[in-house]
């Protein structure tokens, strides 16, 4: 019933024989309890039918031996002549034969049983896994039936008592049951217990291939473990490749791409399902030729996924079908889901070792970045004092005066320059900012404070307390810089206002001048790099053109923006919003 | 204290000489080491009214001064006179009263000799 149930799920060949010949098992075990139970033991029907019955099954067996492993045309064909002629004299003829043609019988009979198991005994060595328990219970059964045939033509010649023929007769036949219906049906228990050994050593493996150097050398061994798992002929390893929109096998020798929906293993991928094709060649008519020519016409192939993710699919491929299908597919499945475990682990380890080389690359950069900046302030430290100096010893010999006042603005120049550039610098490399609890007024107080005794100048209005996640040297810097530019480009004795309010969610700041203002060509660039306004070429107006630029990033940093409004002789206007509880930054706790 | 110095502690002669002019200009007395080690000695041998601290020196570094100042029980003001980026935080870790970071503007060196010397 089981076989049968299996036939009509999977039908091949292979399946039929299995039905055919536990039918036939079946068929004699019947006949002789329907026998029984109605007193007609001997009766001809029932006779007839356990001799079609007893000896159909070594011919069946061959034909099982074919379906795994072809046989000679005309062995075949000789057999199924000598079976069919056995047969049917048996049913013409008297019985019991003549001892001579008896044995002939017999010993035709054990021939065909002891080839069939050496045949599976053969067909076990070659293969592994499961595949090759499965052989050898059903080579151990053969044995056995050819046994039982041996002792009946032992018995024409050496007659035995009945009891003990009898006893040993039915130990044998119950033992070659118990091997035909393991190797040929087995139980789910069986099978796992079979079946363990290989997801076992690749679960071993999986740790290992995950610190493999590349996926290709992962895809290698899994290729291996795949082979002899299931004793397939060969197996590849496909992996996605968003990119280009291919499953890509990187064999040894050459690559081989393919599309979702391509061959069977693009179909796997694509339904995102296990498929498996006996005939290659048939179910993908569009790649005949190629299924033609390697050979392999039975192909499982089962995608390679991790949740949703797909990575890829692994096929298993063959000259012929699988003796045992099912076994094959659960094993290409679970072999497909341990790689799909493999290969994402892999990808997160490569991708995390990427992150830390990247941040190793940027310390160093930072690294080399404040040695240089050391370097450049240590000599320009002596040089404006002795500037300095310099300036007050002259300060009443005008031409001195001034040459020494001029040695000073260039170095201070020369010193907002170095700031300026290596501010631009560490904020494309991505230095992280660090926001953490501040109030914008004091950060913006402090700012102004720390630009040196002014003369009255600046004026803060607005709000008392704008409390939020800043960085807050870089806040500081973003201010000096709005207010420096402010006073720089206004008149000596102008003002310049700096407000501080609260938006929605956001703190605005805006800085205020009366200068000269900014041409309105120049707004558009005005915060890019190295731009500097059309009518700021004069020397009195120093600078690299990042101080806006620089501006812009501190803003973006804090998930902010910045604005300018301008008219040329009457002054401009910054705005600078910040939000105050940027996404993921609570105010209290720093980043969360 | 009038009278006292200040300790001037930098590897880089130029700035210790520079350092020394303009402070000497004000009228206020200056000695100076080229490491910690030396500055160690001076502390001992004549409390300064003010140590100005380079961090980055060979021999003794500013934090194993200022560890050994604590070791010894001294305590004069401390003021970080670095070119570092990290110079709060480098004044933070070693307990200095202040910070002057590199390049200075004369003025500036001066309120911060004026506001941490005892």
């Amino acid at each position: 019933m089981v076989t049968a149930l299996r036939f009509a799920r999977r039908p091949s060949w292979a399946t039929f024989d299995i039905f055919l010949f536990f039918t036939a098992i079946a068929m004699v075990l019947l006949a002789a309890d329907v026998g029984e139970l109605l007193g007609i033991e001997g009766h001809p029907t029932l006779r007839a039918l356990t001799w079609i019955g007893v000896t159909a099954l070594p011919f069946i067996l061959l034909r099982l031996v074919d379906d795994f492993r072809p046989q000679r045309a005309w062995l075949m064909a000789s057999a199924s002549l000598l079976y069919a002629l056995v047969a049917v004299l048996g049913l013409l003829t008297p019985q019991p034969w003549p001892p001579p043609v008896l044995l002939a019988a017999v010993a035709f009979f054990v021939t065909l049983g002891g080839y069939a198991s050496l045949a599976f005994l053969r067909e076990s060595l070659r293969s592994s896994g499961i595949t090759r328990r499965r052989m050898q219970a059903v080579a151990l059964g053969s044995g056995l039936l050819a046994l039982i045939l041996l002792l009946t033509g032992v018995n024409v010649v050496l007659p035995l008592p009945e009891e003990a023929r009898s006893l040993v007769n039915q130990v044998l036949a119950l033992s070659a049951g118990l091997m035909y219906f393991a190797g040929f049906a087995p139980p789910a228990i069986l099978r796992r217990a079979w079946q363990e050994p290989a997801i076992r050593a690749l679960l071993d493996e999986a740790a290992d291939l995950v610190q493999l150097p590349d996926t290709r050398a992962i895809a290698r061994r899994i290729e291996a473990r795949a082979v002899s798992a299931t004793g397939a002929d060969g197996a590849a390893v496909g992996l996605w490749e968003e990119p280009a929109g291919e499953i890509v096998f990187r064999g040894p020798s050459r690559t081989l791409r393919m599309r979702p929906g391509e061959y069977i293993g693009g179909r796997a991928f694509e339904r995102q399902e296990v498929i498996f094709s006996a005939h290659a060649e048939r179910d993908a008519p569009e790649h005949a030729a190629e299924y033609e020519r390697s050979g392999f016409h039975a192909v499982a192939a089962a995608p390679i996924s991790s949740g949703k993710r797909r990575l890829g699919v692994l096929l298993v491929y063959a000259q012929r079908p699988p003796a045992f299908t099912d076994d094959v597919l659960s094993l290409v499945e679970v072999i497909a889901e341990q790689a799909a475990l493999v290969v994402r682990s892999h990808q997160l380890l490569q991708e995390a070792a990427r992150v830390r080389a990247q941040a190793e690359v940027t310390r160093l950069k930072d690294d080399f970045l404040s040695v240089v900046a050391h370097d450049v302030r240590t000599p320009l430290t002596t040089i404006l004092i002795n500037a300095e100096l310099l300036e007050q010893a002259l300060s009443g010999d005008g031409r001195n005066a001034r040459r020494a006042a001029s040695l000073r603005t260039e170095g201070l120049r020369l010193k907002q320059l170095v700031e300026d550039y290596l501010d631009v610098v560490r904020a494309e490399e991505g230095s992280a900012t660090r926001l953490e609890p501040h109030d914008l007024v004091e950060l913006v107080r402090d700012a102004i404070a720390g630009m040196g005794p002014g003369d009255g100048r600046v004026t803060v209005t607005g709000e008392a307390s704008l409390p939020g996640a800043f960085d807050a040297p870089r806040i500081q810097q973003l201010v000096q810089n709005l207010i420096s530019n402010a006073l720089k480009y206004s008149a000596s004795q102008a003002p310049v206002e700096v407000r501080l309010e609260a938006d929605a969610d956001a703190a605005v700041l805006t800085v205020t001048d009366h200068g000269i203002g900014i041409p309105e060509g120049d707004l558009a660039l005005l915060f890019e790099r190295f731009h500097r306004g059309s009518n700021t070429n004069d020397r009195r107006y120093a600078g690299l053109g990042l101080g806006l630029y620089i501006c812009r990033q501190i803003a973006e940093e804090h998930g902010g923006s910045i604005a300018v409004s301008s008219r040329v002789g009457v002054g401009t206007t910054f705005t600078v919003w910040l939000p105050l509880a940027p996404a993921g930054v609570s105010a209290a706790g720093g980043p969360a | 204290m009038p009278g006292h110095p200040v300790l001037v502690v930098d590897d880089d002669d130029a700035i210790r000489e520079a350092v020394r002019d303009l402070l000497e200009e004000e009228g206020i007395p200056v000695t100076t080491a080229a490491d910690g080690a030396d500055a160690l000695l001076q502390v001992n041998e004549r409390p300064p009214r003010l140590v100005l601290l380079d961090m980055r020196m060979p021999v003794m570094d500013g934090w194993s001064f200022a560890e050994a100042l604590r070791e010894q029980g001294l305590s004069p003001p401390v003021v970080v006179m670095t070119a570092a980026a990290d110079a709060r935080r480098w004044a933070a870790e070693i307990g200095a009263s202040g910070v002057v970071a590199k390049p200075f503007g004369i003025d500036e060196l001066l309120q911060a000799v004026e506001r941490y010397s005892v």
